[in-house]
């Protein structure tokens, strides 16, 4: 069970025990950490579960696809490591990843 | 047909909804007074594009037209029921809008954009989503383990405490039966128990106005367990919750207390020396064995003045100022050691060798010890 950290914009850090295979919204959901809506249950169709991955951790967590990329649009303030958490699936080797949060998922 | 000859634009004039008619660049063709209220026009000259009508930010961030021609494509796309366009009323004031794209099959082709101002939702889902994360972090920090079982006696809640209390790991416990819990000898009993807390019209039962109950964690231990349960009416049956606390630590600090105590009440009950414990004001709290054996009483001392107890052989003036001196300088911290004379039950007067000695706390003294012992007897 890898360990991932959530940090909300105002630092605030939640520690969270992510099940391998786990997607990192419905980990973040399940523990209601702030700053993740996650409003479409994963479907990738609302934008809400959007996160800034650590550029060290961008080969394991890959490429967001044409559609997490459509729907990227419509998340607030994205930049070039930005991916909505619902895509990515926890790993082993994602043990410590720190994922910083946006102000707000709209 | 052209746009112009069907009809569409008188039907969409009376429309309560906002709406817009554009063309395949994007441009407005028409809009409904709806749409005027909603943007803060008075009548659209036609021609400029919609996405006038959105912020600077929206329309660098998205690709606006790409999107209604997908919603117009793709009626039932799964993003529309989640993200919406904000549109920017002439004023300037941000509108957060739920869009539906309708194809109007003219020559050549034009749109229909239906706008859905959706700010009261927002505001009502945002009041929602913070209610509800506020209820589940104070959830997962809970100490006691809280669990809801639905109508089924599925659980469907689980808190971090229940999943460590019982031994499951993060979402183990979620859709298991309630009996999983639940020593297979308490199983039967439970269910009828349950029923008859479903039926009574109090909503919860507090902990302590239940017997102490047992669980079973997941490698079948079985677990002291006290619960305070609640029953909550849903449009699907009743949900039950329980607010369960592991007795165990509770128990083995009684058990603890209660081996301290003992041992401590053998040391003062088979002393050889007699004592009594006093108030810091002078009265008997208690005597041990050897106390009473020497000086037997046949009227009760607990709460007495140790000065007025019968025993002392002074005379009661002479008594009562020595042993006021002594407890005195007991209660002022100092100890305090003489002889004393009692007289006996058979009559004899015996010398004690008595002392006071002050318990002190913080400064302050919180008992008198008295000890005497006999200086006539031999074996004392």
């Amino acid at each position: 069970m890898p360990k991932i950290v959530y940090v909300e914009h105002n630092g605030t850090a939640h520690e969270v025990d992510v099940a391998v295979g786990e997607s990192l919204m419905q980990a973040a959901v399940n523990h209601a950490i702030p700053g993740i809506d996650g409003d479409c249950g994963g479907l990738c169709a609302c934008g809400t579960c959007h996160v800034y991955v650590p550029a060290a951790f961008a080969a394991l967590t890959g490429t967001p696809d044409e559609l997490e990329q459509g729907m990227l649009e419509f998340a607030f303030d994205t930049n070039e490591t930005s991916r909505l958490s619902c895509q990515i699936k926890a790993t082993e080797a994602m043990e410590g990843m720190r994922l910083q949060l946006p102000a707000r998922q709209y | 047909m052209k746009l112009e000859t069907i009809g569409a634009l008188s039907l969409l004039g009376s429309f309560p909804e906002p709406a817009l008619v554009i063309d395949a660049a994007g441009d407005i063709r028409y809009g409904n007074p709806a749409a005027g209220t909603l943007l803060g026009v008075d009548g659209f000259r036609g021609g400029e594009s919609i996405t006038t009508y959105m912020p600077e930010d929206e329309r660098s961030r998205l690709r606006p037209l790409e999107w209604l021609k997908r919603w117009a494509d793709v009626p039932d796309a799964p993003e529309i029921r989640h993200v919406h366009l904000v549109c920017r009323s002439q004023d300037g004031t941000r509108i957060p809008t739920r869009v539906r794209v309708g194809r109007l099959e003219t020559e050549p082709p034009h749109y229909v954009v239906l706008l859905q101002d959706i700010r009261d939702e927002q505001t009502r889902i945002q009041q929602t989503r913070e209610a509800h994360r506020l209820a589940a972090r104070m959830l997962a920090i809970s100490m006691d383990a809280v669990l809801a079982v639905d109508a089924s006696f599925k659980v469907i809640h689980a808190n971090v405490a229940a999943e460590r209390l019982f031994g499951y790991p993060s979402g183990g416990l979620l859709n298991k039966p309630l009996n999983l819990l639940l020593p297979e000898r308490f199983r039967m009993a439970h269910q009828p128990a349950i029923d008859r807390f479903a039926a009574e019209p109090a909503p919860a039962r507090l902990m302590g106005e239940r017997a102490e109950i047992v669980g079973l964690t997941r490698s079948g231990e079985e677990v002291p367990l006290e619960a305070s349960i609640a029953k909550i009416t849903t449009a699907n049956g009743f949900v039950f919750t329980a607010q369960v606390r592991d007795l165990r630590p509770r128990k083995a600090a009684e058990a603890t207390l209660r081996e301290t105590l003992a041992s401590l009440r053998t040391v003062f009950e088979n002393a050889l020396q007699a004592m009594a414990l006093l108030t810091p004001d002078g009265r008997v709290r208690e005597m041990n064995a050897a106390a009473r054996q020497l000086l037997p009483l046949d009227t009760p001392f607990a709460g007495e003045a140790f000065s007025a107890l019968p025993f002392w052989s002074a005379s009661p003036d002479d008594r009562e100022s020595f042993l006021r001196q002594a407890l005195a300088a007991a209660a002022a911290g100092r100890v305090y050691r003489g002889d004393v004379s009692v007289r006996l039950p058979d009559g004899a007067e015996h010398t004690l060798d008595f002392s006071l000695t002050p318990v002190m706390e913080g400064g302050d003294v919180r008992a008198i010890i008295a000890e005497a012992r006999d200086l006539l007897r031999g074996d004392a």
